[in-house]
């Protein structure tokens, strides 16, 4: 499966699953059965809060807003253990199973796992009280065997993405080089020019709005195959440029001054006996120039 | 790369085997002590099933798009919720058990496979299990498998699209260190151009390493891992300021050599020749080791650099002669 149908069969997935727990929602509301439709209700915000935020999971807010529903959707899901023991049918139960699975989907690992050993002790003392006989164990044991499973497996494709961002030597937003291989590229490419008898200059590009990978590849339009163009903050830029003789810098300038109008550009000429590593760290943390 | 999931995933898939065949036998056992023996036998032939996939995953990763073990495990366990007599006239306990199936398909088998298990199922059920029920019941039923069903299956996806997009960034080889195939192919259109554009000469040298594949047939990952971390580390200290070293596929570097002739990359060569010979040892005999120097030639484009770069490799020549003769 190719890496775009894979997005498209994951909002298919998500857009049927929301489906299903409005539809439940709907029925228990028919029921009149209101604590339990007020569950699927939160379990289809918990879904949609995940079709906002999709492959952009970065923002505060949205971080912040997804701990908030799912906190609620929690909180649901043990006060329908505490107040409605004795029904007809314990079918809603089977989505205390899928529980894991929405926690690792919509938040981080470690918060993840913190909601879900919280949630499994609660509920499982909850249901030695609720349930009894034959059920109370089948469905205790199914429970934490799907919840240790889910842990599991989470755990073994966080830890297998854990050691790919230590390999990582691009930013996924911008698909540029990132700032762990600029300074790798800097010492080397310095190290070359000197070798060779050139020069290295160094433009720092800032833009008032962040960088996507649209912007990105129209400046790779610009920028030769060979200039190193790396992602060093969500707004900030850096380019390498090896130049034949430091005048050269004043043409390239120009040049990307009139092909890059709506950018801040800064230029420096760049030596080995002058380290820039510095420079590049305080130019990266510097606050985001106002409009 | 996704094979190196598949790695780490193993022997957590095997762990899944053993509970089930555990839990099996263990449910084969109370069915003995309460005297039904009409419900024995199924969890009794499942019970050596499960053990022995379990077994055969701990010591061999899957290496399949569709893993045979998962298939025959969804198989074994969604026949054993179809047929299994029913020991109490409750029947809520295999609402349970069938409801967990789509998580656990998912877990095991990540593919449509495990949508068509899980689809097939619910049918069986419907028809086998739950045909006296109420249809508000059914339906009930059948909504709260599908919403089970969806979160599972967009659960796996994300995981595996994340892990995707990741790998597909990562332009370094674990191992070595050194760059990996994908971010040659990035340096080698910058090189070109910039060669081109200084009107400086660009060389590289493939460094085959025959015994690779033997070691790793013989001696394991590990050993295999370590020779060619060796090897790199040579390569690495032979390597001259602006080199740039790859790992071109898993028996082979490639050390990119910018403002380089020819002459200039057999003198690299019989260096590093020299050195991998003195310094690199392993256990299946005598360093067997190709160096190969290329060099651009005037006005050659990438794709044509990259082509001959591949039918530089020793290691490669039979594939490619039968392919030719297939052609």
């Amino acid at each position: 499966m190719g890496l775009l149908e894979s997005i498209r069969s994951l909002v298919w997935c998500q857009f049927l699953a929301c489906g299903f727990f409005l539809l439940l929602f709907g029925w228990h509301i028919f029921q009149g059965d209101d604590l339990t439709a007020l569950m699927y209700f939160s379990g289809s915000l918990v879904i949609t809060l995940a079709l906002l935020i999709g492959q952009n999971s970065s923002q505060n807010n949205l971080q912040l807003l997804s701990r908030l529903v799912f906190a609620s959707y929690t909180l649901v899901c043990l006060l329908l253990l505490l107040v409605a023991p004795h029904k007809n049918s314990y079918l809603h139960l089977s989505l205390y199973l899928a529980y894991p699975l929405l926690a690792f989907y919509l938040l981080p690992f470690r918060t993840a796992l913190l909601f879900v050993i919280g949630f499994s002790i609660s509920a499982n003392l909850l249901l030695m009280l609720q349930l009894e006989g034959t059920f109370r164990a089948v469905y205790i044991i199914t429970f934490w065997l799907v919840t240790l499973l889910t842990s599991l497996n989470r755990f073994a494709y966080f830890s297998r993405q854990e050691a790919l961002q230590k390999q990582l030597n691009r930013d996924p937003k911008t698909q540029l080089m990132n700032q762990q291989q600029l300074f790798i590229d800097l010492q080397k490419e310095q190290e070359r020019a000197q070798r060779e008898a050139t020069f290295l200059g160094v433009v720092f590009i800032t833009s008032l709005d962040n960088f996507d990978s649209e912007n990105t590849k129209e400046l790779g339009c610009i920028f030769a195959p060979y200039e190193g163009v790396y992602s060093v903050a969500a707004n900030k830029l850096i380019a390498l440029i090896p130049l034949a003789v430091p005048k050269d810098l004043q043409a390239r300038k120009n040049k990307l001054r009139k092909d890059l109008p709506h950018l801040m550009l800064d230029f420096q000429l760049t030596s080995a006996e002058k380290p820039l590593a510095k420079d590049l760290t305080a130019f990266a943390t510097k606050s985001r120039p106002t409009a | 790369m996704s094979s190196e999931i598949n790695d780490k995933l193993h022997k957590s898939m095997a762990s899944i085997y053993l509970a089930l065949g555990l839990g099996l036998g263990a449910f084969a056992l109370q069915v003995y002590l309460s005297g039904y023996y009409e419900a024995i036998l199924l969890p009794t032939l499942l019970t050596p099933i499960f053990c022995a996939l379990s077994i055969w995953r701990w010591h061999t990763a899957n290496r399949y798009t569709h893993d045979p073990a998962a298939i025959t495990a969804l198989l074994a366990l969604g026949l054993f919720l179809l047929l299994q007599p029913e020991t109490s006239a409750n029947i809520t306990q295999w609402h349970w058990i069938a409801l967990s199936y789509p998580l656990l398909a998912f877990y095991l088998l990540p593919t449509a496979f495990s949508l068509a298990f899980s689809l097939l199922l619910l049918a069986g059920l419907l028809h086998l299990r739950l045909d006296n029920h109420a249809f508000e019941q059914l339906l009930t039923f059948s909504c709260q498998f599908l919403l089970l069903m969806s979160i599972a299956c967009f659960y796996t996806i994300s995981n595996r699209l994340k892990t995707k997009q990741l790998e597909q960034l990562v332009g370094i080889d674990k191992v070595t260190h050194f760059f990996n195939a994908r971010h040659l192919k990035i340096r080698l259109n910058a090189e070109v151009s910039r060669a081109r554009a200084t009107q400086k000469p660009l060389a590289l040298l493939l460094v085959e390493l025959h015994q690779y594949p033997e070691i790793q047939k013989e001696l394991g990952q590990l050993v295999a891992n370590n020779f060619i971390r060796e090897a790199s580390k040579i390569c690495k200290f032979n390597c001259r300021t602006g080199d740039e070293a790859y790992r071109y596929d898993a028996q082979t570097l490639l050390l990119l050599i910018p403002n380089t002739t020819i002459n200039g990359a057999l003198v690299l060569r019989s260096r590093l020749y020299q050195h991998l010979l003195q310094e690199l040892t392993n256990d299946v005999g005598p360093l067997d080791v190709s160096i190969t120097p290329l060099e651009l030639q005037i006005g050659e484009q990438v794709a044509d650099l990259e082509r001959r770069i591949a039918n530089s490799c020793y290691h490669s020549l039979s594939e490619r002669v039968e392919d030719n003769l297939n052609s």
